[in-house]
């Protein structure tokens, strides 16, 4: 469903991608590590066409962002660290606004049922999400990502700064999202929770994938080790 | 699809923000006010108005037997009416004065000196619904818009729409389409009231023209502030940059540009203040007939023309009151003296007036204040069509008065010459019409123009706005 394929970025004099390959297939989740600066955002900001390439391919479900952002981007739902809502509306309109931004006409109760899928209390759907903490706010996200039926969800950092509880209900949610069919792509700096909740990791360092492992295939201190390992290479 | 939400979605927000619905319902009270206070004062006016109309032509009328010169010198007044629109754009009307006294031999300034109180600094003040919309309201559009832009940006919105297929082009389009629903919800009332003022005062006719040219005029400038405050939002780095540009601009095109135009007006067409008018016009007609001299050069000569064209020795022995005869020559020398004079200020008003249209190119707000002042029939344009009309009846009044003496004051009749209350009430009286298409001449039509400029000129920044945008992530 992600395909890249030799993709280089630079800015300026700085690489910020290098030669990337990686797939994600439907039902997938594919955790991306590294440190900041590594090129996880970057290779993100390429799948949304934020950025254009200087060479290789990024494709959703066979489309070249690059040359069809906007077919790619009604594929896709974005979550970043820090979800953008509109503190004065409701969870609800909220939700509402970014479906209508896709063509889909969503009614309040419909707009309520996909927030409480996303684990949102019904009367806290309907509350501004100016008092939301992060946690709901990330499950609007997921509540859109599930609206719009998206293939593919690109997340950046979505559970940084979330408490644990949050962020293992967070973790459920995209397991949810897995076994219905979407492939995940997630760039993260939590270890523990790329073993628990990804099907693959991946390890940029410097703009490149240096080490792609099955999650199932390692532990949690053998995943801690490799990491340092590349880091401090 | 996408504009039309994220325009809804702007409404929304910007209805729901405390500080932006306080600010839209304070200028909805002021506007209020000021309709309230605009209405009161014109029908004080348009009463007065009729009052001293109905009373200068009764005292004209009841002024007793009298030398029908002697009434010439008794005068009477000319006034002009207040326009209904002048409740929403009173313009220069209230500095320029609305009445003329009307006497022989003397062309005489509106009440408060034209020469002196048509300086263009004064029409830039009072709380009118002119001056909250040339003034305040564009504030208030720059505070409901500064973040419109700058706010997704800052909140990390900007790149979430975008990686939802949100273009630049519609996020700025929905933006000013949401800021100009918000402009729309203040300004249709103001219009429906407008409206239903025209239909009670029964100047629905006459006026709906000039009134809604009006409402154009100030959506043209609204549209204006609207662009330029989304294209700032667009183009600033930080909400604050994006207010800080945008109120540099405001008290650029307010405050600033109006008050140095003025001065330059003044400064370059320097206005003549009444004394140094009178002195100069004095000083011309010592070059002519004196019609109340009969011994100067220039009468005398005259009298010994007339004696000879008629072939007799003494002007007792003419067909006519030789007396009539010069004094409406005399009138007419003095017209020309009068109309030389005027029509030099005229033109120092002309010339300031051009200045200004220019220095619309400067500041939309000159453009829309001239463009409202025309449309409403209270520019100077309007004022010297009056001014026109005055001197006209004035002239033909005086005209009337003379010729009555020289026809009538002959033979027996000759001294002691009086006119009647009869003679008097068919003297022709003095109502002012505007003219019945709004613009009174094509120079009104500048500011407008500009005005117009200023708006596909500010859809054009938008655009740009929208290219750069692009880019950024």
């Amino acid at each position: 469903m992600i395909e890249i394929n030799d993709l280089t970025k630079s800015f300026g004099s700085t690489v910020a991608v290098k030669d990337l390959k990686l797939n994600v297939a439907k039902g997938e989740i594919y955790c991306l590590l590294g440190a900041n600066g590594a090129g996880k955002t970057t290779t993100i900001n390429l799948l949304l066409n934020l950025v254009q390439p200087e060479n290789g391919t990024a494709k959703i479900g066979g489309l070249n962002a690059a040359d069809e952002p906007l077919k790619t981007k009604e594929k896709l739902t974005y979550i970043p660290e820090n979800l953008a809502l509109y503190p004065s509306l409701s969870g609800v309109e909220n939700l509402r606004f970014f479906c209508g931004l896709s063509g889909i006409k969503l009614s309040d109760s419909d707009a309520v049922s996909y927030l409480m899928e996303a684990g949102l209390q019904e009367e806290a759907a309907h509350k501004r999400v100016g008092g939301y903490s992060k946690g709901m706010r990330q499950k609007v996200g997921i509540a859109l990502a599930i609206a719009r039926s998206s293939e593919v969800l690109l997340l950046d950092e979505p559970t940084s700064g979330l408490d644990p509880a949050a962020s293992s209900d967070f973790a459920t949610l995209l397991t949810n999202m897995k076994e219905r069919g979407s492939a995940v792509l997630m760039a993260t700096h939590d270890l523990f929770r790329a073993k628990e909740t990804g099907t693959k990791i991946g390890i940029m360092n410097k703009g490149s994938l240096v080490e792609e492992l099955d999650a199932a295939d390692v532990t949690h201190s053998d995943l801690e080790k490799i990491y340092l390992n590349h880091m401090r290479a | 699809m996408n504009i039309y939400s994220i325009a809804n979605n702007q409404l929304t927000q910007l209805v729901r923000d405390k500080v932006v619905a306080s600010l839209g319902l304070l200028i909805l009270f002021l506007l209020g006010v000021s309709i309230i206070t605009g209405i009161s004062y014109y029908s004080e006016m348009a009463e007065q108005h009729q009052q001293a109309e109905e009373l200068a032509r009764i005292q004209w009328e009841n002024q007793g037997d009298k030398n029908p010169h002697s009434a010439a010198h008794y005068g009477t007044f000319a006034f002009k009416p207040v326009t209904v629109l002048s409740v929403f754009e009173p313009g220069v009307d209230r500095y320029t004065g609305v009445s003329i006294f009307l006497e022989g031999h003397r062309q005489n300034f509106a009440a408060f000196s034209l020469a002196e109180d048509k300086d263009s600094s004064r029409r830039f003040a009072e709380l009118t619904p002119a001056f909250i919309f040339a003034y305040l309201f564009p504030l208030f559009i720059i505070l409901a818009g500064y973040r419109s832009i700058t706010a997704e940006k800052e909140s990390g919105m900007y790149r979430f729409l975008k990686s939802q297929g949100v273009s630049s082009s519609q996020l700025i389009a929905g933006k000013t389409l949401g800021l100009w629903a918000v402009i729309l919800l203040i300004y249709i009332p103001f219009l429906l009231i407008g409206l239903i003022f025209l239909i009670i005062t029964g100047a629905f006719g006459e006026s709906l023209a000039g009134f809604l040219l009006m409402g154009i005029v100030w959506l043209l400038y609204f549209g204006v502030i609207a662009h330029i405050t989304i294209t700032i939002s667009a183009l600033a780095k930080s909400s604050g940059s994006s207010m800080v540009v945008l109120l540099s601009l405001w008290i650029l095109s307010t405050l600033l540009v109006p008050r140095l135009i003025t001065n330059v007006a003044s400064g370059v067409h320097p206005v003549p203040n009444t004394s140094e008018f009178y002195q100069a016009v004095r000083t011309d007609l010592l070059e002519g007939i004196d019609g109340h001299n009969p011994y100067s050069e220039h009468s005398v000569a005259f009298r010994d023309s007339v004696l000879a064209a008629h072939g007799v020795d003494d002007v007792a022995d003419l067909p006519f009151n030789f007396r009539g005869m010069m004094l409406q020559e005399g009138e007419e020398f003095e017209k020309k003296i009068y109309d030389h004079h005027f029509a030099k200020i005229d033109e120092i008003h002309r010339a300031q007036n051009r200045l200004f249209s220019i220095s619309s190119f400067l500041s939309p707000t000159i453009a829309a204040r001239m463009s409202s002042m025309a449309v409403a029939g209270t520019d100077m344009h309007a004022f010297n069509h009056f001014s026109a009309e005055a001197e006209a009846y004035r002239i033909e009044l005086v005209r009337e008065l003379n010729m009555d003496l020289k026809i009538n004051a002959v033979g027996d009749r000759a001294a002691g010459y009086t006119a009647g209350a009869d003679f008097f009430a068919q003297n022709i009286a003095f109502t002012y019409e505007r003219p019945a298409s709004v613009f009174i001449n094509s120079s009104q039509l500048m500011p407008l123009f500009i005005s117009l400029l200023w708006f596909v000129a500010s859809i054009l920044i938008l655009g740009v706005a929208a290219r750069k945008n692009e880019e950024v992530q």
